[in-house]
Order: C-alpha cells, then sequence, then structure tokens
C-alpha cells in the first residue's frame, strides 16, 4: 500500500484523491500519511521544500498555496519530499529483481 | 480555454484553474473541485440550470455561473 | 479513596484507542464515574484511571492517551506505547469507532503484535449506522480472533457484556499481519534473541522500523545491521511493515463493513430520472404532495385523539365542586393551552419523519437541485425551496428545516418569507369564508390565496437579499449517493426534534394562551362586557378602512395568535354564544378516553390503505357550527369578507412560529417578523378592499 501511496504522490494530491485512486477510506489514508510524515517521507506540498516559492508563476496549485494571500483557500495537498523519493526509486529500482515475493495479508 | 459551461455529457476533463471571488473558490475547494482534479460532465438542465458533474465516486451540482469559473484542459 | 488508589486492584485493565472514540464516556459507564484524574509523570498530559468493582471483584482502569499508532510520533502515543510495555495489564480494552474502522483498526493489529489480552470495544455504532454502515461484529470477532463488543457507551448499551468480557481471562491475542519473507525472517532472528518477552514481535518490529525502543544492546546492535542488509536489498522495512499493516486494516474492514449505500452506477440511474430536465419538476412536486398526504392522514387521527382528551379533562373539571372562574381555568386556559402544544406534535413528528428520511436518503439534495432555478430569482439557494414548501403544510417545522442552508443571511430570509405561506390551519378559515361569501369561485379564491401568500414571501426575501447583500449564495453542493435509512433511526431523529419543540416551545406558546384566556374572562360574565370585547371595540375604527366595521370579526384576530384555525371556533362563540361543557363522571370519562383512543387507532390503520387512494382534489367541506355561515353573511359584504381572508393570510405568525424563529434567530427577528407582517397584512388587504368590486 505504501509504495502505491509514493508512487500517487510524484504529484501532489489532497487525501480524498488518494483514498478516491487507492479505493479506501479517506481517513486512513490520513493515518498513513501522518504515519509517513512523521518519518520525513511526505510533506504538504508547500511547506519544508527546497523548490517550493521558486516556480509560483507555473505552478496549478498556486491559487490554493497559504503562501499566497490571506484569502486563498487551504486545503493539503500532499507531495513527496527527498526522502520519499528516495524511497519510491529504491522500490522501483529493484521491482524487476525483488529479493522476495509480496505476501498478501491474512 | 474552456471552462465546465463548455462540456458536452459525459465528457471528460482536468480542472486546471480556478476562478471567481474567494468564497466561491473556497466552496469549490471544499468540494474537492482543485486544480489537476479530473471530471467528468454528467447532464446539464435546459435554460441555463444546473450543471452535475462526477468527480470520482461523488457527484456535485453547480450552478451556471460557478460552472463557468472552473477552467479545464480537456483530456 | 486515597488508600484505595494505592492498593493494586485484583484485575488491571487499560483502555487505549483513537482520539475522540469516547473512551472517557466507556469508563465512566463502568466504572459510574468515579475518576481520578491526574497528569503522566514528567508531562501535561492528563492521566485518568477509575477503580471501581465489577461482581464483587476490585478493578483499576487506566485511560492510555488517545493514540492512532504505537509508532510514538506524538507524546501522547509514546505514553501509551511505553505504558503498555510497562504495566503488563490483564486486559486491554481496545476502543475502537465503528464509524471509522479502517483506521482504528491499525492500532488493533498493533495492539495483537504485542502479545496482549485484547477486547476489541466496538464503540459509536449508532453514528456509524447513521452514516449507513453496519458492521458484522461476529465476523469481525473471528477474523481478529479477539472478542469484540459492539457499544453505544453514551447510552450504556454493551457495557454489561463488557463488564463480563472484562473479568474473563482472555487470552493473549495472535498477529494478524503477515509481512513479506524477508521482514518475517529478520523478526524471527529478533525474536529469538529476546526469548520470553511476549511482545517480542511487536519489539522486532518497531526495531526494524528504526523506532527508539528499549532494547539489549546486541538485540540492537543486530537490528541495526539487519535493517541496513534490507535496505540495501531496496527494502524499506518502516515503508513495507506500515504498508502492510494498513494493507491488513483495509482488507479486514472490506469484509466485515456492510455499506448500505446505493452504487454510484446505480446512484447515476435513479438521478436520470430524478433530475432529469423535465421530469424532475413534476417528480419533485409529486413527491412534496405525497409527504403532505403522509403527515396529514397518519398525523389526524392523533390530533382529534388530543382533542378528545381535552374534552375529558374539561368535563371532569365541570363536574369538580370548584367556582366558576377556577373551573374556566383550569378547562380553557391551562388545557387548552397545553392541548394547543399537544395537538402541534403529531403533525410536527410525521412531517419531521418523511424529512428525516429524505434527509438521508439522499433526496434532499436531489430537491435542491431541482428547485435552484425557480429559487435563484429570489436570490436564494435550492436549499431553501424544501423549507418554504413545508410551510404550507405547518409553518413551524419550515422555521427550523432552514437549518439545511448554510448561510445565516439566506436562512433568516428563507425563515421571515415561511410564515407568509398559507398553512393547513390557515385552509379551515378560508375554506368557510370562501364557502359563505365566494359560492361559486370558492376554489379559485383559496388558490390566489395561497399564490398571495407565497409571492409576498418570496418578495421578502428578495427585498431583504438586495437590503442586505449577502456573500454569494452558492449553488454548489454534493449530491450524495443514496441510500436507505434505517427505521429505528429515523423514528428517533423525528422524536427528538417533536420533543425539543415541546420542550422550548411548550411553555411560551402556555402562557399565550393563558393570556388569551385572561383577556376573554377578566370583566364580567358575558362575552360583549369582557376586557377581549373592549379591546376589539377600540380596534374597531383601524379596520373599518378595510371594511371590517363589526368587532367580533375584528376581535377574533386575537386569539388567532394562537393557531390560525382558532378563529373560527372564536367566532361561533361569539356570534353564537359557547355551549356549557356537560360534566363528567370519572367512570364516564374513562371510558369516552379508551373509546378515542381505540378510534384513533383504527383511524391510523385506515390511513395506510388510503395513502394510496386518489387524493382528494376539491377542498373539504367547511367544519363550522350550524348557523356560523348564516351569521357571517350578514355582518360583512364580500369585499371587506376579501380584505379580511387577505389579512388573516399575512398577519402575525402565530405563537409556535414566532417562538421557532424566536430559538432560531433571536428576539429581535422575531419581534421585527410580527410587526414586519401586520404591515404588509394590512397594506394588501386595504388594497384587496378597494380593488374587489363591490
Amino acid at each position: 500500500m505504501t509504495d502505491q501511496l509514493l508512487a500517487l504522490l510524484e504529484r501532489p494530491r489532497t487525501t480524498a484523491e488518494l483514498s478516491g485512486e487507492l479505493k479506501t477510506d479517506e481517513q486512513a489514508v490520513e493515518g498513513l500519511l501522518s504515519l509517513l510524515g512523521a518519518r520525513g517521507y511526505v510533506g504538504k506540498a508547500y511547506d519544508s521544500s527546497p523548490t517550493c516559492g521558486t516556480g509560483c508563476g507555473s505552478c496549478s496549485l498556486q491559487r490554493l498555496c497559504p503562501a499566497k494571500g490571506e484569502e486563498a483557500p487551504f486545503l493539503p495537498v500532499w507531495r513527496l519530499t527527498a526522502r520519499g523519493r528516495d524511497a519510491l526509486l529504491k522500490v522501483r529500482g529493484t521491482s524487476t529483481e525483488v529479493p522476495c515475493p509480496k505476501v498478501q495479508g491474512r | 480555454m474552456t471552462t465546465v459551461c463548455h462540456l458536452e455529457p459525459d465528457q471528460n476533463a482536468q480542472i486546471s484553474r480556478l476562478g471567481g471571488p474567494p468564497g466561491l473558490m473556497r466552496r469549490l475547494v471544499a468540494l474537492g473541485l482543485r486544480p489537476g482534479a479530473a471530471i467528468r460532465l454528467v447532464r446539464r438542465a435546459p435554460l441555463g440550470g444546473a450543471f452535475q458533474i462526477a468527480l470520482g465516486d461523488s457527484f456535485i451540482a453547480l450552478r451556471a455561473q460557478e460552472a463557468g469559473q472552473i477552467h479545464l484542459e480537456l483530456s | 479513596m486515597a488508600a484505595l488508589a494505592t492498593a493494586r486492584a485484583e484485575r488491571l485493565l487499560v483502555t487505549v484507542g483513537n482520539p475522540n472514540v469516547g473512551k472517557t464516556t466507556l469508563i465512566n459507564a463502568v466504572s459510574g464515574s468515579r475518576f481520578e484524574v491526574g497528569n503522566w509523570p514528567g508531562t501535561t498530559v492528563d492521566r485518568l484511571s477509575a477503580h471501581c468493582k465489577l461482581s464483587g471483584r476490585s478493578v483499576e482502569i487506566v485511560d492510555l492517551p488517545g493514540s492512532y499508532s504505537l509508532a510514538a510520533t506524538t507524546p501522547e502515543e509514546k505514553i501509551a506505547r511505553d505504558e503498555l510495555l510497562a504495566l503488563k495489564p490483564d486486559l486491554v480494552v481496545d476502543v475502537v469507532d465503528a464509524g471509522n474502522l479502517e483506521r482504528n483498526l491499525y492500532l488493533t493489529l498493533e495492539l495483537a503484535e504485542m502479545g496482549l489480552p485484547v477486547v476489541v470495544a466496538l464503540n459509536l455504532v449508532d453514528e456509524a449506522r447513521a452514516k449507513g454502515l453496519t458492521i458484522d461484529a461476529d465476523l469481525l470477532a473471528r477474523e481478529l480472533g479477539l472478542a469484540v463488543v459492539p457499544l453505544v457507551a453514551s447510552r450504556g448499551e454493551g457495557i454489561g457484556e463488557l463488564c463480563e468480557q472484562a473479568l474473563r481471562d482472555n487470552p493473549a491475542a495472535c498477529p494478524l499481519v503477515a509481512y513479506q519473507p524477508c521482514i518475517e525472517a529478520a523478526v524471527e532472528e529478533l525474536g529469538a534473541l529476546l526469548e520470553g518477552a511476549p511482545e517480542r514481535r511487536w519489539l522486532a518490529l518497531a526495531a526494524l522500523s528504526g523506532e527508539t525502543v528499549r532494547l539489549p544492546l546486541p538485540v540492537a546492535e543486530r537490528s541495526e545491521s539487519l535493517r541496513q542488509k534490507l535496505e540495501a536489498e531496496g527494502v524499506d522495512p518502516f515503508l513495507e511493515i506500515a504498508g502492510q499493516r494498513y494493507r491488513t486494516a483495509h482488507e479486514l474492514s472490506q469484509r466485515v463493513l456492510d455499506r448500505q449505500q446505493a452504487p454510484p452506477q446505480l446512484t447515476e440511474k435513479i438521478d436520470r430520472w430524478l433530475l432529469h430536465p423535465w421530469l424532475g419538476l413534476p417528480l419533485f412536486l409529486a413527491g412534496m404532495l405525497l409527504v403532505f398526504r403522509f403527515t396529514f392522514l397518519f398525523s389526524d387521527p392523533w390530533i382529534e385523539f388530543v382533542g378528545a382528551v381535552q374534552g375529558v379533562l374539561a368535563g371532569w373539571v365541570a363536574g369538580s365542586a370548584l367556582p366558576p372562574v377556577v373551573q374556566s381555568f383550569l378547562a380553557d386556559g391551562l388545557i387548552g393551552g397545553v392541548g394547543t402544544v399537544m395537538a402541534f406534535a403529531p403533525v410536527l413528528f410525521f412531517l419531521y419523519l418523511a424529512m428525516s428520511f429524505a434527509e438521508s436518503s439522499g433526496f434532499l439534495s436531489r430537491a435542491a437541485f431541482i428547485a435552484d432555478r425557480v429559487m435563484h430569482w429570489a436570490g436564494l439557494p435550492g436549499r431553501g425551496f424544501i423549507p418554504l414548501m413545508l410551510g404550507f403544510g405547518c409553518n413551524v417545522p419550515a422555521i427550523y428545516a432552514t437549518r439545511t442552508m448554510e448561510d445565516f443571511n439566506d436562512r433568516l430570509r428563507v425563515a421571515l418569507a415561511i410564515p407568509f405561506t398559507a398553512c393547513s390551519a390557515r385552509l379551515a378559515v378560508f375554506v368557510l369564508f370562501a364557502a359563505v361569501f365566494f359560492p361559486a369561485q370558492a376554489t379559485a379564491v383559496v388558490f390566489g390565496l395561497y399564490l398571495l401568500g407565497l409571492a409576498a414571501g418570496l418578495t421578502t426575501a428578495a427585498i431583504l437579499g438586495k437590503l442586505a447583500p449577502t456573500g454569494h449564495s452558492s449553488g454548489a453542493m454534493e449530491l450524495p449517493a443514496y441510500r436507505l435509512p434505517t427505521l429505528g433511526l429515523t423514528l428517533r431523529q423525528a422524536w427528538m426534534r417533536t420533543f425539543a419543540f415541546i420542550k422550548g416551545a411548550g411553555g411560551s406558546i402556555t402562557i399565550t394562551v393563558l393570556v388569551i384566556w385572561l383577556l376573554l374572562n377578566v370583566g364580567g360574565g358575558k362575552p360583549e362586557n369582557s376586557l377581549y370585547a373592549q379591546l376589539s371595540q377600540l380596534l374597531v375604527p383601524v379596520f373599518t378602512p378595510l371594511g371590517v366595521t363589526d368587532w367580533r370579526l375584528v376581535g377574533a384576530l386575537i386569539p388567532g395568535f394562537i393557531a390560525k384555525e382558532v378563529v373560527i371556533g372564536t367566532l361561533g362563540v361569539s356570534y353564537l354564544g359557547s355551549e356549557p361543557v356537560a360534566a363528567l363522571g370519572l367512570m364516564d370519562g374513562l371510558q369516552q378516553l379508551g373509546q378515542s383512543f381505540l378510534t384513533a387507532c383504527w383511524a391510523f390503520l385506515n390511513a395506510i390503505p388510503a395513502m394510496f387512494g386518489l387524493p382528494q382534489l376539491a377542498p373539504p367541506a367547511p367544519e363550522a357550527p350550524d348557523g356560523l355561515a348564516g351569521a357571517l353573511g350578514t355582518s360583512i359584504a364580500p369585499a371587506g369578507a376579501m380584505a379580511y381572508l387577505v389579512f388573516l393570510l399575512l398577519y402575525t405568525p402565530c405563537v409556535a412560529t414566532v417562538v421557532a424563529i424566536r430559538q432560531e434567530f433571536g428576539r429581535r427577528w422575531a419581534s421585527f417578523s410580527v410587526f414586519y407582517q401586520l404591515l404588509v397584512a394590512y397594506v394588501l388587504g386595504l388594497l384587496a378592499y378597494l380593488v374587489w368590486p363591490s
């Protein structure tokens, strides 16, 4: 589930969109995101990003960005951090020669 | 650039930009209509009436003037 | 207390769960609210515990801080994790929010890995049901291998069973999540090093995830090297472990959850008809008619019954040895006042029943979608249409129904428009006057009055909208998936709303009835000499321009404030004199009560087939005392009668409606509504008199 989530977050998304894509509960996605966020894999789109704030002119999210103007609506949009991107690349890079196959839950 | 007003029923599109006063924008975003979201027009009422669009598994009703504030990229 | 607190109880229970799942309420229900509140050592986090006796055994309950996981990402989660490891409780009560199962199960799965004895307290099942979610608790218990107790802690439901479980010796839970073989192998290797610790599996997983847990040095070193080895192989243990737990929670909840919700395809199919460009509006209006029909067919027998009870009580009072003034006070004032309130209850209950159904099934949002275009010209959102339509049934629930609208200004404008719509109580008066003065065009007159009321209301809303430009009245809203609400929940909701009305408005209405009783009875035995008659005569000059010169007609408007249909009764008394109430013996009264109850039940049963019969289109025959029609015909000219009807349609809302406006919008708007409507009624009444051909 986490690798799917990380892959989806290559493009910033809201929890509602993520839960729609994963066909799962929005609250559960929120839980997983906060867990991953606490470990630095994902973050809100606008904070702690080294690139955020440099390309605002072309950003499709600029009108939702709380850094822009006080009247802009607020909605958490999640994205990968550098660490999350690394983790995703690692999962991708090894997915062809996975040392151990996936096991389904009970 | 097109808006929801110009969609045909069952046509898919992606939201590129929202316009209108901040209050309306906040309302639209709260309903999940944010730039990047994929939508589909379900039906439109005649005589400039309301629009019904699908966003994922949920349905949203809009007035014509609100629909005109949702700018789209056709897909 | 202090001595109790230090002594170790026979059994130690800890409660753990996500924040806001009702843990405190649950402990309250189990222990009978004998709490001790303090802080967890070295923190500001509240520590809640309770001592109590369950079936004679002393039990200590410790509430751990709300946690989503045991990964210790917050101070609360760190306390919960450390205490679970340190306390070694006899039983862990895992409180789970039934409406949010998937997220809550994550913690349950972690607890199972700790090797502790766990009971799942499935709380808030009522709220989950309201959201259309039912959980197969037996299946969940089998899947988890744990006891599962469904609960509504706030109402004490299921607490008895939970207490029984709390005293049983539950075996330690078995792990439920299967990880990738490489992770499992590492867990096994670390677990072997931790031999003897029941929580070794959880500890091994936490160490592999890179969490800070207290471990013997060699184990910690080994786990770190295993973790690095896995990462070198391209496996991030943290992501794998968290992901697999979430996947298991998701699959589990999918298996035990039944979402009583139409799938999107079915919702779209139903919408194809209900939101049809041309059929939508007629279907919606037909639905509204059905709601009214349902309400009046089913409530009528009970209103009659309330009337019968009033009659019997009045009969008993008449048979008593009390002085006549006291008798009249009891029969007409007190019993009449309470009776007025009670007579509202059946209408409200059935109207609320229909509304609750429409609301939770998803029909209400569709109706708003359909009506949006109609409402738009008055500058109102589509959601305002339903309250406005309900106003034709009864203004009172209509006022409360404005709550479904989000914007305060929109809500207020609709609420001020509602009292102009002709409720069913006014219909009785219209029918009587139309039959006397306009026998040839009776139906047209009644229908015209309905339209006039609606137009006055909408114009009011439109003007207010222009005066106080609201924000943007938005039509954007979600159209939720259709679902079938449960009967029990719908009944309870309707009952609670009806009860709230009786509790909130009953007092004010009774007092108003008593004040009017005082007016009618102060100042001598004959009605002509009463304070009421004097006041009415004072008011006659005000109404002369409208062509209403008879004090009895003017006066009837005063008690009309209680409920508009009271006008007929008052006219009857002041034109024809009142019939004395016959005294009733105790046994006769009881017999009458029993009989009217049976009649009501029978009429109620008959309403079921009547629902599906053809509706009656012609206005009902006037219900009035014999001779009143003739007396009225000679006391006023048709133009004056028209003016009187227009005034009656539009003047002050009845007391129950005023109280409803006060409850929802405050005293200021309630008085505004009264004075504004009196003004409009007067001006339009005058116009009607001048325009009507005489």
